[in-house]
């Protein structure tokens, strides 16, 4: 096993156990352990919203990246040491006569590592939440699309939850975009974890001279995710002209992160009393509500432009909070999506999964073309759901979801639909497509205003071969990325270009109406 | 007369026509929008050229 995980499998050297039913207080438990720090104070309350009945307190050693750390942290001060480390479990039962063996990992609401930082010299002592994963809220408008499985040891017996990281900054090896970043790269990195002291190196290759614990610049963000092969798409604001901010606002950069299950990061200016004027904060968005019965697609405002007069309406307005983390208040945050003003929002990184090479914004606007060319040319089929689509679409009212896969996982998904009918696609089809298909593919999903939010239904696909870079000085680069479209009764294939007209070749599908949405 | 241009994977297009049969004789298509999404894609992929420049510091 990787050295990433030593740290949440160390033996524990002491253990606490603490049942939480009244009167048991967490604020006196916070207050005499830890003083007055916010994120420990929300890591709590998620455990008590989670009504977690138990705690259970290890005493552990630093090892794997943690003792990386500390060597790294006392490079720079040599008076530091760690004063404590504690691994904090939350359980949804009491533990049984039997011991923690007895439980599995369904009782498991969350963990977090706190950590002691001491300076003598300076004066330094700082509990900070070294990292934390909590199970995502029950709710289900809460959606957190790939969420990763971090496994931990207690009392000596292994579990496992699924979350997303939260991490820290401490101000001695790591500020705020470094947890960030790693909060992210846990997710999609294929080892599960990074350090800080690789992340620290790869900076350092960018700014020599650069200082453990300091501001992360737009470079260094740019080459770690380069070094580690990730792909990304990001926005410095202010290196555009202010239209920018209205033709590509940050919510949608952030959103198409979101839904390909790389992530996204926001970095924005604070604003209060007694903040620098230039003082910026960068966070990491993971998830996302799912809103229903929200009035937002039905305005204009809600509309995505990709050039005069021509839009769509895409799957965020269905989103009123983005879920995220903020390492000064904690983890597992419903940020809401229009709270942070575009205009204070500097930054943004839509992270894409391995093997993906564009945007699902760039992927969502080439299904716009291909969906609004095609639909005025396949009429009189008899199929009402075409008949219905062209008439949506026509308006403009059409929903579009850009979803990164696989090609396995896609197929995986075309074999289990089944239509408003019960109907069922044709196995050997798939396993066609599974055949020739490439590794990972962008599935826009085309719905309606009516069937996305109500049924979670769509009408079909459009599938872009996600794996080829969009080449801007080739025209034609555009096309080469078209897989085929799916709408209801048929497949439409590209073909040669006569002319400059695009020659499509249709063949039947036996799903014939709406199908469920990609579930991830 | 671009002869060997073509859009999307024509191979893929006769494998699945030769196994699973066509709904009706090939549709001739113009892209109505390709110029809008190409100005698109070029925005997003500018910006995110521009963003090398950044001078942003975090933290």
């Amino acid at each position: 096993m990787s050295y990433l995980n030593d740290h949440r499998m160390a033996a524990a050297e002491s253990q606490e156990v603490y049942l939480l039913k009244p009167p048991f207080s967490f604020f006196d438990f916070i207050e005499d352990r830890f003083g007055d720090c916010d994120s420990i104070r929300r890591t709590f309350s998620l455990a008590r919203s989670t009504s977690a009945e138990t705690l259970i307190l290890e005493h552990i050693q630093p090892c794997g990246i943690i003792a990386e750390e500390n060597q790294d942290i006392a490079g720079r001060f040599p008076t530091y040491s760690n004063t404590g480390l504690l691994r904090l479990s939350f359980w949804n039962k009491s533990i049984p006569e039997e011991g923690v063996s007895a439980l599995n990992s369904k009782n498991l609401v969350g963990y977090a590592i706190f950590k002691r930082d001491q300076i003598i010299d300076d004066g330094f002592d700082e509990w900070h939440i070294f990292e934390a994963a909590f199970s995502k809220n029950a709710h289900p408008s809460n959606c957190v699309p790939h969420p990763q499985t971090y496994r931990l040891m207690v009392g000596g017996t292994p579990f496992e939850i699924k979350g997303l990281l939260y991490c820290q900054q401490n101000t001695l090896n790591k500020a705020c975009a470094h947890v960030a970043l790693r909060s992210l790269l846990s997710r999609v990195l294929p080892e599960g974890d990074i350090s800080y002291r690789r992340i620290n190196e790869i900076a350092a290759t960018v700014n020599p001279g650069y200082v453990l614990g300091q501001g992360f610049t737009v470079p260094q963000m740019r080459e770690v995710l380069s070094i580690l092969n990730l792909r990304y798409n990001d926005i410095d604001y202010c290196q555009c002209d202010d239209q920018m901010r209205k033709d590509i606002p940050f919510q949608k950069c952030a959103y198409a992160g979101l839904e390909s299950g790389g992530g996204a990061l926001v970095g924005f200016r604070l604003a209060g009393p007694g903040l620098a004027e230039d003082a910026k904060h960068i966070i990491p968005i993971y998830g996302h509500t799912f809103d229903k019965d929200t009035w937002a697609p039905n305005a204009d405002i809600s509309y995505f432009h990709i050039g005069e007069g021509v839009g769509y309406v895409p799957s965020e307005s269905w989103t009123s909070s983005f879920l995220g983390h903020d390492d000064n208040f904690g983890p597992n945050f419903c940020i809401p999506r229009l709270y942070i003003e575009s205009d204070k929002v500097d930054y943004v990184v839509e992270i894409f999964r391995p093997g993906i090479c564009y945007s699902g914004m760039q992927a969502e606007a080439m299904a716009l073309n291909i969906l609004y060319s095609l639909l005025p040319n396949v009429g009189g089929t008899g199929n009402k759901w075409i008949t219905r689509l062209f008439e949506w679409t026509s308006k403009q009212q059409v929903v579009f979801r850009a979803q990164a896969m696989s090609t396995e996982e896609y197929v995986a998904h075309l074999c289990g639909l089944r239509d408003w009918e019960n109907n069922g696609e044709n196995p050997e089809l798939c396993k066609l497509l599974g055949q020739e298909m490439p590794e990972y593919i962008w599935a826009v999903e085309v719905s309606t205003p009516q069937l996305f939010p109500a049924n979670e239904r769509k009408l079909g696909e459009i599938v872009l071969d996600a794996t080829k870079d969009l080449d801007l000085n080739d025209d034609a680069s555009v096309n080469d990325v078209f897989i085929f479209a799916r709408l209801p009764g048929e497949y439409l294939l590209g073909g040669e270009i006569s002319n400059g007209t695009p020659q499509f070749t249709s063949v039947p599908s036996r799903l014939l109406s709406h199908t469920e949405l990609i579930k991830s | 007369m671009e002869k060997h241009a073509t859009f999307g994977n024509a191979d893929l297009a006769k494998k699945m026509a030769s196994q699973f049969g066509t709904s009706r004789q090939s549709v001739k298509v113009d892209m109505r929008y390709a110029k809008e999404v190409q100005t698109f894609i070029r925005k997003v992929e500018e910006a995110h050229q521009k963003a090398a420049n950044s001078t942003l510091v975090f933290g």
